[in-house]
């Protein structure tokens, strides 16, 4: 809970506006910045001290408009009424201005303090557009100022304007909430006192609305937070039937006689009226702030914009990008492999001098030659193809690609039921599979969420594992080819047969495509090390553990119990029972299956069919943990079962048909 | 007629859609009844629409497309506008 001395800020706006980017600039903290909607999924906080003040600043997730039709909708909306938001920075689009006002005027609405942070004015300057932040603040009736986030202009004067307010809170400025026509006006009024009767106060606010925030909300039919009403039923009970009196027409104003749904402002629910006028007033705000020049010339951004968003020559181009992004991964990966066995060749050595002097303790030389292979397979293989997939990943965030992939792959995955922007889980995939699950978000519809989601995490080998299987490859000479030959198999017949369960409406796209732009490389540099950061932490501990105790079970003889399994595992998947060991092990950390199954003596045929079967099995423990959170158990369960199922299947056609090598 | 009998290059507006609440998708994109629209491309094989509306580029799949009405403006009063 907030103390006193406690201001809370609450960062609002659409996506992909620069939100994080204010956030970043203000505290200093690391928030991931990113170029495609969706990103900020997650609620993310920092503090800051000025003169004295502690200033906590929330950022919320980006949304278009107040309504409670999504998740981060009713996430947003619940922190501001409930957190005891001090201050709303409303970061405005000044390129995208009139769509932006829209969700200004909502807020505005809440009668919470608010200022205005017009980010992008050099954008709109390109497009021809000046924005008077004078005339935005005199009819808004808040202070507005102007920014180039990204570049850090304006900032300064966004921070000294914060630092006066620590110390005298009298600059707090509610705006002016917007007028709706006089019908409008008139049924809010009559809602707004048959509201004040029933609903309980708290102060000047009723549900932690304003009163008249409050009747708007409910005559746009949103769904009050079921929380807040939960409480007291007689109250949901009566807000209903009000809200039904006026979609239905038996509710009368005193402008008419016919009752809402008859009103003469048009044959339209009343909910649209209010979100129709909204729009207009939001485009006659837009139109009297904004001086249009015709000096906006063509660009050379707006030039490569409009080929890449044409089928010819956008989609080859984009999967060229995408070629070769993968294609520069796979170059760094064996420049660095080299390279970091090299360097950690004196180490090695060392430890092989050790293991022939304590030889004759059987737990201290499994210690010793295991440690030395536990650490070399993470370094040289795991931990560069990580660095390479998420700086390719953070660049093509960055620049706005991503989406424009999506719009290119929209066609192309729709037999599998989703829309286009699964494309970007999709490839997260290839990084790691916990960012690619939060980022399904992305993809709206539940059902098509879940079939991506169990997809994904099935099918597509992540960075860690890429790099397991390659060195599985190396040892055994195991056949890479077949091993993500059978993943891809797997990709599509899976994907064909899941895609069946997705509604029709939830496949469509509709998703906004952000302009091309530079990556930063701060931006690109802070992403990387968040999400490197991880890895020497929890990844490489884990790695090594495992790899020193497969060893010591193996050396002990641990292990040698599962030998019983062996005719019936050899028979049906060409494998033995030691090796299924590795695939059962992957629902830990995937990729710590062929780590596994580098401990044991295995032939080049054994290996490519155990790679195959871990390269499609289970997802591991964080996924899982994620793949419950964000879908629910019923997905989690349907996971496992076709994991399972798909595993063993492909051990038992690939013992079929390959032949012994 | 509707959105995705349009082909790239040329503009319309977009008409009261039937219904409530499932649109709010489109109105958080600024698909909004009354808004202008140019379509930019339209993808092969019953792909994509990608179109601009209120200086945004906004992409709408194409059975999403069949269900929004617009009135098409033809090139002259495009143009003056």
């Amino acid at each position: 809970m907030k103390s006193a001395e406690e201001l809370v800020i609450a960062l609002v706006g659409q996506p992909n506006v620069g939100k994080s980017v204010v956030m970043n600039h203000l505290t200093g903290a690391g928030a991931v910045v990113s170029n495609y909607p969706g990103t900020t999924v997650e609620l993310t906080e920092a503090e800051f001290n000025a003169q004295g003040t502690r200033m906590r600043i929330i950022d919320t997730p980006g949304i278009y408009s107040l309504h409670s039709d999504t998740e981060e909708q009713r996430v947003t909306h619940r922190v501001l009424l409930e957190d005891e938001v001090d201050l709303i920075i409303n970061v405005v689009d000044a390129s995208h201005l009139e769509r932006s006002l829209y969700l200004t005027l909502q807020l505005l609405d809440l009668e919470i303090p608010m200022i205005i942070a017009l980010n992008q004015v050099d954008m709109a300057k390109e497009s021809g557009m000046i924005i008077s932040d004078q005339g935005l603040s005199d009819l808004t009736g808040v202070p507005v100022f102007p920014m180039v986030a990204v570049k850090g202009e304006g900032l300064q004067e966004l921070k000294t304007y914060l630092q006066g307010f620590a110390s005298h809170r009298t600059y707090l400025k509610v705006g002016r909430p917007m007028v709706f026509s006089p019908q409008v006006e008139a049924v809010i009024g009559q809602f707004e006192e048959r509201l004040a009767a029933l609903v309980p106060s708290d102060g000047n606010r009723h549900l932690s609305h304003p009163l008249r925030a409050l009747a708007i909300h409910l005559l746009e039919h949103d769904r009050l937070d079921e929380a807040l009403l939960a409480a007291e039923p007689e109250l949901k009970d009566a807000i209903e039937s009000l809200q039904k009196d006026i979609s239905q027409g038996t509710y009368v104003c005193k402008e008419c006689f016919r009752g809402c749904a008859f009103c003469p402002r048009g044959q339209e629910h009343p909910a649209l009226v209010t979100c129709l006028e909204r729009t207009q007033a939001a485009r006659d705000l837009a139109a009297k702030v904004t001086h249009r020049s015709n000096l906006a010339t063509a660009s050379m951004r707006a030039k490569i914009e409009s080929l890449l968003d044409a089928p010819f020559p956008g989609i080859p181009a984009l999967i060229a990008v995408a070629f070769f992004s993968f294609a520069g991964v796979r170059w760094f990966m064996d420049l660095s492999e080299e390279a970091v066995t090299t360097a950690l060749s004196p180490i090695t050595r060392l430890f092989l001098a050790l293991s022939s002097s304590v030889a004759s303790s059987p737990i201290l030389s499994a210690l010793v030659s295991a440690i030395p292979d536990g650490f070399l397979i993470p370094l040289s293989i795991v931990f560069p193809a990580m660095i390479a997939i998420y700086t390719v990943m953070a660049v093509l965030e960055d620049t706005g690609l991503l989406p424009r992939m999506a719009v290119a792959a929209d066609r192309l995955l729709s037999p599998f039921g989703v829309p286009g922007q699964a494309i970007i889980p999709l490839i997260l995939a290839f990084g790691c599979k916990v960012p690619a699950v939060l980022s399904a978000r992305a993809v709206p519809g539940k059902k098509a969420r879940s079939v991506l989601s169990i997809l994904l995490t099935i099918t597509i080998p992540c960075a860690a594992t890429m790099g397991a299987l390659a060195g599985l490859s190396q040892k055994f000479g195991a056949n890479l080819a077949v091993m993500y030959g059978s993943s891809a198999a797997v990709f599509l017949l899976l994907g064909l047969v899941l895609g069946q369960f997705v509604p029709r409406e939830e496949r469509e796209m509709a998703l906004e495509v952000p302009p091309l732009r530079a990556p930063q490389l701060d931006n690109v540099l802070v992403k990387l090390w968040m999400r490197l950061r991880g890895f020497f932490s929890h990844v490489l501990p884990i790695l090594v553990l495992t790899s020193v105790g497969i060893r010591i079970l193996l050396d002990l003889g641990v292990l040698s119990f599962l030998a019983g399994f062996d005719k019936i595992s050899v028979r049906f998947l060409g494998i033995r029972g030691q090796s299924l060991v590795a695939v059962a092990i992957s629902a830990v950390q995937r990729y710590m299956g062929p780590v596994v199954l580098m401990n044991l003596p295995l032939s080049a045929r054994e290996a490519t069919i155990a790679g195959a079967m871990i390269s499609v099995s289970l997802p591991c423990l964080p996924t899982s943990v994620l793949l419950a959170r964000e879908n629910g158990w019923r997905t989690l369960v349907i996971a496992y079962a076709a994991a399972s199922a798909v595993s063993l299947c492909i051990g038992f056609f690939l013992n079929a048909l390959l032949p012994v090598f | 007629m509707t959105l995705d009998q349009l082909r790239p290059g040329e503009r319309a507006v977009v008409q009261t859609m039937a219904g409530q609440g499932a649109n709010r998708r489109l109105y958080d994109l600024g698909l909004l009844p009354g808004t202008e629209i140019q379509v930019i491309a339209s993808h092969p094989f019953r792909g994509p629409l990608v179109l601009k509306a209120q200086d945004a580029v906004i992409a709408v799949g194409r059975g999403l497309a069949r269900k929004i009405p617009v009135t098409r403006l033809d090139m002259k009063s495009g143009d003056t506008k």
